[in-house]
């Protein structure tokens, strides 16, 4: 689980990058996303970053010692 | 839009934000069904729109403001320690961002499509009739489940993970103009046994992380060039909204202490059929 939370979050910090750079031509899938260059997109980086941000908290949840 | 329906329109808003009547559902059909010559799509509407937004979340946290800070710290506090502890705050914070990530994710990458797709009167009138729906169904659903099982409402710490998330899910259903963000969240509440004032609680805190940061990402909006919208405007219908929805919250959290979802879906279903009538046999184009 705990490469799974690196993974996924690794994942939302290129998707963020991507939507503030939003450099793919625009299409339905492009545009949901975030990624698309036909304007730009406000809430995308951020529901990214927080998304990172939770696999981040997640991870430590793992790594943690359990209670004593 | 004059200031008159601007300060309306507030009203509407934090009224029905929080009312199980759906808030996008009546900006919608209010302006139709009064020829207000409002263009949705347009960048001072939106900003407006935002303004309310605002007015509406502040509302809410202010009203919550006890339950806000506790819920804070015990999230800060198990972010620190790395782990859960027994705390009933910590685990009430993590169900809220639980229940929050299903509809934060849903909101960003399909709000504006499905609104360009649903957002004029005749679909509004029919989710309208479908969240009335929903509504009787969870309330017959519930009495179902206690005649049944005859088990005792739970506490909200202690819902399950997959619980909110479903809650989240069900508050999703919010994107469609028509279904209301409370009703479907406090209906899939029910349905997971709380009864309906920790549902209406849960729906409430739930719902204002979203309602929150939505209006202060867009915030920008008010600055863009074109955007006609006065200070005084601004003022006034943030705080119209605030103090509508302040008063909702608290005339909601009273009423679903020994009351239903029903007259909301009666309402809804009336407003629905006749909003469908008016508009599909063009007596109101």
């Amino acid at each position: 689980m705990k490469a799974l939370a690196i993974v996924l979050a690794v994942v939302f910090v290129g998707c963020a990058i991507l939507s503030i750079a939003h450099p793919l031509e625009a299409n339905s899938v492009t545009h949901a996303l975030g990624f698309s260059n036909d304007k730009s997109h406000e809430k995308h980086p951020f529901l990214y970053f927080v998304l990172a941000v939770l696999c981040l908290i997640w991870l430590r949840f793992q790594s943690a010692q359990p209670a004593r | 839009m004059t200031f008159a329906q601007a300060m309306f329109l507030a009203v509407l808003q934090g009224f029905s934000e929080l009312f199980p009547i759906s808030s996008l559902g009546h900006t919608v059909l209010i302006p139709a069904l009064f020829h207000w010559h409002v263009d949705e799509s347009d960048d001072s509407f939106l900003a407006f729109v935002v303004v309310l937004h605002l007015g509406t979340a502040i509302a809410l946290l202010v009203f919550y403001r006890d339950t806000w800070v506790r819920i804070v710290r015990a999230f800060v506090a198990s972010i620190v320690r790395g782990r859960l502890s027994a705390d009933r705050d910590e685990k009430f914070a993590w169900l809220l961002v639980v229940g929050t990530i299903p509809v934060g994710i849903l909101g960003v990458l399909f709000q504006t499509s499905v609104r360009s797709l649903f957002a004029s009167p005749i679909p509004v009138a029919v989710f309208l009739m479908l969240n009335a729906l929903v509504m009787f169904a969870g309330e017959a659903l519930r009495r179902r489940q206690l005649a049944r099982s005859g088990r005792a409402a739970k506490p909200i710490e202690q819902l399950t993970w997959a619980q909110s998330a479903g809650i989240g899910v069900a508050q999703s259903f919010a994107l469609l103009p028509g279904i209301s963000r409370s009703g479907a969240s406090i209906v899939a509440g029910l349905s997971v046994d709380l009864d309906h004032e920790d549902a209406a609680t849960y729906s409430f805190l739930l719902a204002t992380p979203v309602i929150l940061l939505a209006s202060i990402l867009e915030i920008p909006e008010l600055f863009k060039p074109g955007v006609a919208i006065g200070p005084v405007e601004t003022i006034s219908g943030c705080v119209l909204a605030g103090v509508t929805a302040y008063a909702s919250v608290a005339f909601l959290t009273r009423y679903f202490q020994h009351n239903d979802l029903r007259p909301f879906g009666w309402y809804c279903l009336l407003a629905g059929a006749a909003a469908l009538v008016l508009f599909s046999t063009k007596v109101i184009s």
